[in-house]
């Protein structure tokens, strides 16, 4: 998302310093605003249980786009590491859904995948969609909570999200053909963009594995 | 929800086409969503080259096309699409200042709405649209009538002219053995005032030849040399 255009000053290091700092103060102002929107929200759903399930949906929703801003506020630049967009987001879930959300972490230290800013938004809700599913359709444990296991593998030009949850596929269930019965992986059909980005979801392991595959252009290599 | 009725027959409508296109994937998931809703059957198009290509492929009835795309913008694909389609189309501008107004207009826009749009806008601006690119569909095939019409009367009316002045008939005699020669034959008026023309104008080309033309041009340039 492109915020705003910063006049372009002369190219000294002043003048792009005080640019970058403009920008994060910008997101970081955003990021503010989105969560005090969700907190409004969140007071709804307090006050009417009946709404919650939607209400949580939303809230979910402008907290991943939030948790960008937030992070684009951070950093100069305004790239997005993946292993911190997934962390937040799974935290999110976490904290609205009471689901336990046990995340995995493998990263480049040095280099770990940043995804483009013009893309970072569109990758957050497709993630929160994907955990949201994923505890919508988990079954409650012992302890009365959900568990959800994500892992991700982050390098310089690629990297790999996994979601898995001990629930089961519809019987024919095939992700490619879901968009045509409407269900709520519409929204992840067309945010997933055509380049750079490819998704799976399948029986795995006693439950069921959502796989993302992240590569340039999505991934931002310089 | 009009787009699903049945008709009394029994069948189902026809759903209007609608194609969506914006380069923001979070604007165009949330506007197709919203216009499927409606009862409209929607594809999408996150760039302006892949709109076209799927405007040429699919030929929806309408299209929202935002105007500020990358590599492609939606006036690029307006003009593509003008050139080589009917179908109409709206613009989606993120500003609704007087330029942009009137690039719209001149790209041949029937509408265009400013973002954010809400989808209570949206539906009555495609159901205009559809309404006034039905309307220029029509107006473009009598145009074109009018226009063969107009050839055809032309052509006629020449053929006629040549019967008066070679026959020495008044015009309406004429074109009676116009009209009988070409029902005799089984043919159309219009072919064979075409070609009574043609003979015509081939006949004029014909001159007669004059003195000092003929002959081995080579040979007089030699000889006027000598």
């Amino acid at each position: 998302m492109q915020l705003l255009q910063v006049p372009d000053c002369e190219h000294t290091d002043d003048s792009m310093s005080l640019r970058d700092t403009v920008v994060r103060e910008v997101h970081h102002r955003i990021k503010n605003h989105l969560q005090g929107v969700a907190g409004l929200l969140r007071q709804h759903a307090v006050e009417h249980p009946e709404i919650r399930p939607i209400m949580d949906t939303a809230i979910t929703q402008i907290k991943a786009v939030a948790a960008i801003h937030g992070l684009q506020g951070k950093q100069a630049g305004s790239r997005v590491n993946l292993c911190d967009m997934v962390s937040s987001i799974a935290s999110t879930v976490a904290d609205l859904t009471n689901a336990q959300i046990v995340p995995s972490i493998m990263a480049d230290s040095a280099m770990p995948a940043q995804i483009s800013e013009s893309e970072a938004v569109a990758i957050a809700l497709i993630l929160n969609e994907l955990i949201m599913n994923a505890v919508k359709h988990s079954p409650i444990t012992e302890d009365s909570r959900k568990i959800i296991r994500i892992g991700v593998t982050s390098a310089r030009k690629a990297a790999q999200v996994r979601i898995f949850n001990q629930g089961k596929l519809p019987l024919g269930f095939n992700f490619e053909r879901s968009q045509e019965t409407g269900n709520g992986l519409s929204l992840v059909h067309s945010l997933l963009p055509l380049e750079g980005a490819s998704l799976r979801i399948m029986a795995a392991n006693g439950g069921v594995e959502t796989v993302m595959d992240l590569s340039p252009p999505i991934v931002a290599i310089n | 929800m009009q787009q699903n009725e049945m008709f009394k027959d029994g069948t189902q409508q026809h759903k209007t086409r609608v194609l969506v296109v914006d380069d923001d994937r979070l604007v165009l998931a949330t506007l197709a969503k919203g216009i499927r809703q409606w009862g409209y059957e929607v594809a999408e198009a996150s760039s302006g080259e892949t709109a076209l290509k799927l405007a040429l492929e699919t030929n929806p009835d309408v299209i929202l096309l935002d105007v500020n795309m990358p590599r492609m913008s939606g006036l690029e694909v307006a003009k593509s699409l003008r050139a080589q389609t009917m179908i109409p189309f709206i613009f989606l501008t993120a500003c609704g200042d007087a330029d942009i107004v009137k690039q719209a207009t001149e790209h041949g826009a029937m509408g265009y709405l400013v973002k954010p749009v809400d989808i209570a806008q949206i539906v009555p601006a495609i159901e205009a649209a559809l309404a006034r690119g039905k309307e220029f569909g029509q107006l473009r095939e009598t145009e074109t009538q009018l226009s063969t019409a107009l050839a055809n009367s032309r052509e006629t009316s020449i053929a006629v002219g040549i019967l008066m002045e070679r026959e020495h008939l008044d015009r309406h005699n004429a074109f009676d053995v116009l009209r009988d020669y070409a029902r005799s034959q089984r043919r159309k008026i219009k072919d064979v005032a075409e070609e009574l023309i043609r003979a015509i104008e081939f006949a004029n080309q014909i001159k007669p030849v004059k003195t000092g033309e003929t002959g081995n041009s080579d040979e007089q340039k030699l000889s006027s040399r000598r």
